[in-house]
């Protein structure tokens, strides 16, 4: 909508990642009883299986909440989380780590399928509880006749969906026994501190199973009939449950401490039972290799790492990362690495120096040869028709690789590749969640981790081993437990599993036996063996986070293992019934209101904003209507000619999104070179954006449009034809801290020209630069510079506003409206305080960080002359208030470099920084 | 006439008239006596009671009210009852059904109005609640009682009035006078209140307690555990028939309350089951509506509805009726299961439906209530 109030100006001054289309998918549209589920041609058999899941899921919750959703739900299904990073149902930027969505407008759910049929239930059961929690409040005060409605609290929206959607399983038992055993468990009432991430759902979940366990399982679908009972949460739980949440918060915290300190003295804590190697953000996937060549010969450590926010892969000594860290890779700043996959796939290194991991690159993922010697990718593989790669590892004479990796059907299977001529090949060829390859001792068989045993479906995985060249796999472990990341050696296949509730680390004899070999409470994982053979490198959880450590091999104690009948298959994923099906055809754009609203304000500058404002977009959000209708009429005679209203429509469907709109604006507006005056604008724009990848894009705007401007208090009128375009190249991979970016850069370099088609004369050519760039100094500092000029000229040049807090600290905010602006500006930005909260009689208030910062100012703004350069410096606070909004206090003193003002400006303002 | 002032003149006569909707006043004279036993809302009660229903569901008439609404329906002095969210109590004749008027109360009433003789009670608000008598001739309150957390629908047997509250206790209240004549701690809340027979009163709890109080003194005759939440009304035949949130369903000894028979089913149960000669009937979550010897507990015949049950059945001479969240009444025959008819609703019922042995009525959510017969 800003396009029209804007359309004097440049549309594209701002910056941003970029949702990029690669794909196109053929939609289709599948309906059942109680769904309408949307899917793309190739991964119809994962829809007929989402399908059954969520009847099956229905009629469960239904049954739970005592309540019936009367119009069909949307489920919108994505084979792999490549292509669920494109959906346009929601504007935002997806990070990997987001399993699904369920959008509150329209009652979206969109789930992504990763190989796994256990994990994908449990998300779609995840996503529905939402949507049965948002219908059942509905109903509930709807039959009240209430309207305003106590907000509920992620925590327990976040945690009655996992209580209701998976059994409290090993992870969310090491979440919250490394809470408890690190004396850091939150209570109820400082949840707000973890807000979004996935500690909140974990301890949710862990509420809500208490508060089922103890009071009565009732209690929760009682909670939510009761909600029109009360004004708060706090009060509704207290009527229902008869507890306040203060008391249930108290018991529950005891219930954990007599659950998790018994434990310990059985199992031991991961940094005492073992070396903590790495001390950094999150570090795992450790591969102990002793190269062989090149400079750095020795034994080394190569690992991935979140170390301050981006994820890279790095090396450091075997003794751990404070003698010596180089940083092989940085993930996560460039197309080519757009995500390393940190938490979901492993990496491999051998003697010889090579490096083999996998990348999202663009629209789906490659395989890459990194070289140790010359610190560079040697060498990409990409591959027809597979979107995902996971976990590759090499052969041990380095000239072949085993990867898991997932097609465009969202079926999983183990591939095998030649690194010489980059042919590659299916090994399994089946629908289970196969992973976690490793090549034999001989290189004539793959280990691999497999659902394919009998409890697969609820989640159990098992070791299997085929030969290279494909065949009847034979089962090595079983049981109903996760078996992961085995790593083939001499004395045994070491491996992960949760058989004993917490993972560990196993060893499988060649006799089928199984020795334990780690006993930690709160999780070992992808275990390697050091070349010598006599320790082990593993990811291990503590302290809120993964590190990478090393524990001597030592045996513990012996289990045996029963195996079940080789190639035998148990299990099959079910279809939902083809009699259950009522249609399944092409989707055809189908269109509802996103938001339609009245709201009516006025703003010097940009004229009346408001009035009737509507937006219509289809169900899969590729194409949208945007509506505004105002009426500036001040007298019964203008009523007719004041009509404000402008119509957009916008394709996000593929990659070159584009737009179109029709507008007639007239009003009364105000700038500091003309004052106060009318003007009246009809015409239609153009809008063409072509993300080159997710961090750059070029863009272009045309605005076609009749002007006329009565300039009354100077009794000046002009009236003309004008077109503008507007060309943008934009450039933005900054990561953001909550006060704003600390690292990486944003760039935006526009030009412009609106010529007089009926003058048949240039009126005005403007030229853009705008360039942030954000040094790191470190977890939470970094020293950020930005350059701006810009320029304009013609017989009628834009002039822009400039000042504030958000420019030219020191200056009144708008202090300058000129043609032509130089400015920079240097900031150092560093943490104050993390986590302050101020009690208040009434209850506290958290501020998550308030940030300082140190700046200095320099620039100049003219019309026709230039002057001299002024400048300020000072030192401002930033607030941060729940990642909303960030408050900013400046002060500062200006000067024009011989001397300085005698008095400190202060400013309050709000937004994040530069 | 200026414009204005017609206008004005207008909006306040429709304001007045809106206003003045009819209060409800029961004339003077023979009272009708409804045969259906309702205010004891103990269910095994109404198939004893001769019917000559013939299993139809056609329309025979149809209200709208612009309320929702928020308690099971009642019959008394001939007309059916329907508490709304605005806290209001509306007066239908149930022949015809029109309008006799309604009673504005000051709090939401989620007990609904139980009507014995010419006086009118019901228990209102949310956590400071107040058990109240009308009048029904004069509209006049004959008396109000404060009690604290109120909860279910009340019984009213002879003189007395038996509810539960919140806090754990069970009260027996004088119901011409408003006192209370005994109250008991029963361990837990009883959401949906308690049921009578033969001089004793069961309160099954949320924590899975049962309570038998003798009616006269309120002694304890016995307490048991069940393990299970118990949200719904006791049935009573030969022996207590009790429905569990977590699908178990059992069946004690009226006098001792050992257990007879238990059984596990696969979907929560919130609704009160019903006793009908040999058999007893119950509705689940699942959407099924099962059949159950009284006697062993063995499934005598089960029904599948598409959606989640949370209206009790009823049996009205040879049928049994219930409504589901699936928009459909159900009519089968109480021998066999069989559907006999089923009608298709526009919106959900969430309460029983009442019969007075010729008709049914029922109440969608929107505020339509229905009657249904031949």
């Amino acid at each position: 909508m800003i396009l029209f109030f804007a359309s004097e100006g440049h549309a594209q001054f701002y910056f941003g990642k970029n949702k990029v289309q690669y794909t196109r998918f053929n939609w289709q549209v599948m309906e059942t009883e109680h769904f309408r589920i949307f899917f793309y041609v190739e991964e119809e058999e994962i829809a007929k299986i989402a399908a059954r899941i969520a009847e099956d899921d229905y009629r469960i919750l239904a049954s739970r909440f005592k309540h019936e959703i009367y119009n069909p739900i949307p489920l919108i299904i994505y084979s792999s989380p490549n292509y669920f990073s494109q959906t346009n149902v929601t504007p935002t930027l997806l990070p990997e780590s987001v399993g699904g969505f369920t959008e509150f407008l329209k009652g979206r759910v969109v789930v992504p399928f990763h190989g796994s049929y256990f994990d994908f239930a449990h998300v779609v059961e995840h996503e529905l509880v939402h949507v049965f929690t948002i219908s059942k409040l509905e109903s509930v005060m709807s039959i009240q006749r209430l309207y305003k409605m106590a907000t509920p609290p992620l925590w327990f929206i976040e945690g009655l969906a996992e209580y209701w959607s998976t059994e409290w399983d090993t992870e969310a038992d090491l979440i919250l026994k490394d809470m408890v055993l690190a004396g850091k468990l939150f209570p109820i009432s400082r949840f707000y501190e973890v807000n979004g991430t996935y500690y909140m759902y974990k301890l949710g979940q862990s509420v809500c199973q208490f508060i089922n366990d103890k009071y009565g399982s009732e209690k929760l679908v009682l909670i939510l009939e009761n909600w029109w009972k009360g004004n708060d949460f706090n009060q509704i739980v207290q009527l229902t449950v008869g507890e306040s949440l203060n008391e249930i918060s108290r018991k529950w915290e005891y219930f954990l401490k007599k659950k998790y300190f018994p434990q310990i003295s059985e199992q031991g804590l991961t940094d005492i039972e073992a070396r903590r190697l790495t001390k950094s953000g999150y570090a795992l996937k450790g591969v102990p290799i002793d190269l062989k060549n090149g400079r750095n010969s020795g034994e080394w450590i190569i690992f991935k790492a979140n170390r301050l926010g981006y994820s890279g892969i790095y090396m450091m000594p075997p003794d751990g990362e404070e003698r010596r860290l180089h940083t092989l890779l940085k993930g996560e700043r460039s197309a080519s690495y757009e995500s390393l996959h940190l938490l979901q796939s492993g990496i491999d290194a051998n003697d010889s120096g090579f490096i083999l991991f996998s990348s999202k690159s663009e629209e789906k993922d490659v395989l890459y040869l990194f070289d140790l010697c010359v610190r560079s990718v040697i060498k990409k593989y990409e591959f027809t028709d597979i979107v995902s790669i996971v976990s590759p590892r090499f052969s041990h004479d380095g000239k072949k690789a085993v990867f898991s990796g997932t097609l465009k059907s969202g079926i999983c299977d183990i591939y095998f590749v030649n690194l010489e001529t980059g042919n590659f090949r299916k090994v399994t060829d089946d629908f289970y969640y196969d992973t976690d390859p490793v090549f034999s001792l001989a290189d004539d068989s793959i280990v691999f981790a497999s659902d394919r045993c009998s409890d697969g479906e609820n989640g159990a995985i098992n070791l299997y081993q085929i030969p290279v060249e494909g065949g009847k796999p034979v089962q090595l472990t079983s049981g109903s437990w996760r078996d992961l990341t085995p790593d083939v050696s001499d004395s045994g296949i070491y491996f992960a599993s949760d058989r004993e509730k917490a993972f560990n680390i196993f060893r499988l004899n060649s006799n089928g036996t199984i020795n334990r070999i780690t006993s930690v409470l709160t999780g070992a994982y992808d275990p390697r063996l050091t070349p010598d053979g006599k320790s082990i490198i593993f990811s291990g959880y503590q302290d809120f986070g993964f590190q990478i450590y090393r524990i001597p091999v030592k045996d513990s104690i012996l289990l045996t293992e029963t195996k079940e009948s080789a190639g035998q298959t148990f299990w099959k994923p079910g279809s939902l019934d083809r009699k259950y099906v009522k249609s399944s055809v092409q989707y055809k754009t189908d269109y509802s209101f996103d938001i339609a609203q009245s709201a009516v304000s006025y703003d010097p500058v940009y004229g009346s904003i408001g009035g009737l404002q509507a937006a219509l977009s289809d169900m899969l959000g590729n194409k949208a209507y945007y509506f505004l209708l105002t009426n500036t009429a001040e007298t019964k005679n203008e009523l007719f000619s004041s009509f404000n209203f402008a119509v957009t429509y916008i394709s996000k469907e593929r990659r070159l999104n584009w737009g179109v709109g029709l507008y007639h604006l007239y009003d009364e507006y105000y700038n500091d070179y003309d004052g106060y005056f009318y003007e009246r604008q009809v015409g239609g724009l153009g809008y063409l954006n072509y993300p080159l990848s997710k961090f750059n894009r070029i863009e272009t705007t045309t605005y076609l449009r009749y002007s006329n401007k009565n300039i009354w208090m100077f009794e000046r009128n002009r009236e003309t034809l004008l077109i503008s375009n507007y060309f943008s190249a934009v450039s933005d991979n900054s990561l953001w801290d909550v006060s704003g970016p600390i690292e990486g850069h944003r760039y935006n370099i526009t030009i412009g020209l609106t010529t007089s088609l009926d003058k048949g004369k240039i009126y005005n050519q403007l030229g853009l630069v705008d360039l942030r760039h954000y040094f790191r100094l470190g977890k939470y500092s970094a020293h950020a510079i930005r350059f701006f000029a810009f320029s304009s000229s013609g017989d009628e040049p834009q002039r822009i506003y400039f000042g504030g807090s958000w420019s030219f600290r020191g200056y009144g905010r708008r202090a300058f409206y000129n043609r032509n602006i130089v400015f920079a500006s240097n900031e150092l930005r560093f943490p104050l305080i993390d986590n302050l909260i101020v009690g208040f009689p009434f209850g506290g208030i958290g501020f998550q960080a308030i940030r300082g910062a140190l700046f200095f100012d320099a620039g100049s703004a003219w019309d026709d002359k230039f002057d001299q350069l002024i400048g300020s410096f000072g030192t401002g606070i930033r607030v941060a208030l729940s990642q909303v909004i960030v408050l900013r206090f400046d002060f500062s003193r200006t000067t024009d470099f011989e001397k300085t003002s005698p008095k400190t400006q202060f400013e309050f303002f709000f937004g994040w920084n530069f | 006439m200026n414009r204005n002032i017609l206008f004005i003149i207008l909006l306040l006569s429709s304001l007045l008239m809106g206003g003045c909707a009819r209060k409800f006043i029961l004339p003077r004279g023979e009272i009708p006596v409804s045969k259906w036993n309702y205010p004891r809302r103990n269910v095994q009660s109404v198939a004893q009671i001769e019917s000559a229903y013939k299993g139809g569901l056609n329309l025979i008439w149809e209200k709208h009210i612009s309320d929702m609404p928020i308690a099971p329906l009642t019959m008394g002095v001939g007309n059916l009852i329907l508490c709304g969210a605005e806290s209001k109590a509306y007066f239908f004749d149930s022949k015809t059904g029109h309008p006799s008027g309604r009673i504005k109360s000051d709090k939401i009433t989620e007990s609904g109005l139980l009507i014995i003789d010419t006086l009118a009670y019901y228990n209102c608000g949310i956590n400071k609640s107040a058990m109240n008598c009308i009048n029904l001739h004069s509209g006049h309150s004959i008396w109000r009682l404060l009690l604290k957390d109120m909860i279910g629908t009340p019984i009213i047997i002879e003189n007395r009035l038996f509810i539960a509250a919140d806090t754990g206790t069970g009260y027996c209240i004088d119901r011409l006078t408003g006192k209370i004549l005994w109250s008991r701690w029963i361990k837990s809340k009883s959401p949906a209140g308690p049921s009578y027979d033969e001089g004793m009163v069961y309160y099954p709890s949320d924590n899975g307690t049962v309570s038998c109080l003798d009616a006269k003194m309120g002694e304890m005759k016995f307490q048991i555990e069940l393990n299970e939440p118990l949200m719904s009304k006791a049935a009573v035949g030969d022996y207590i028939y009790l429905s569990g949130a977590n699908g178990g369903f059992f069946a004690l000894d009226k006098m001792t309350g050992k257990p007879r028979w238990a059984k596990e089913f696969p979907w929560p149960i919130w609704t009160s089951p019903t006793v009908d000669g040999k058999s007893v009937f119950i509705g689940d979550n699942g959407g099924y509506l099962r059949a159950l010897d009284v006697d062993s507990g063995k499934i005598l015949w089960e029904f599948k509805s598409d959606g989640v049950i949370v209206s009790s059945p009823i049996v009205v001479g040879e049928f049994l009726l219930f409504a589901s969240l699936d928009r459909n009444i159900y009519c089968l025959d109480k021998k066999n299961g069989l559907l006999v008819s089923k009608r298709q609703l526009k919106h959900e019922v969430r309460f029983p439906i009442v019969s007075d042995g010729y008709m049914i009525f029922f109440a969608e959510q929107d505020g339509t209530i229905q009657c249904l017969g031949d």
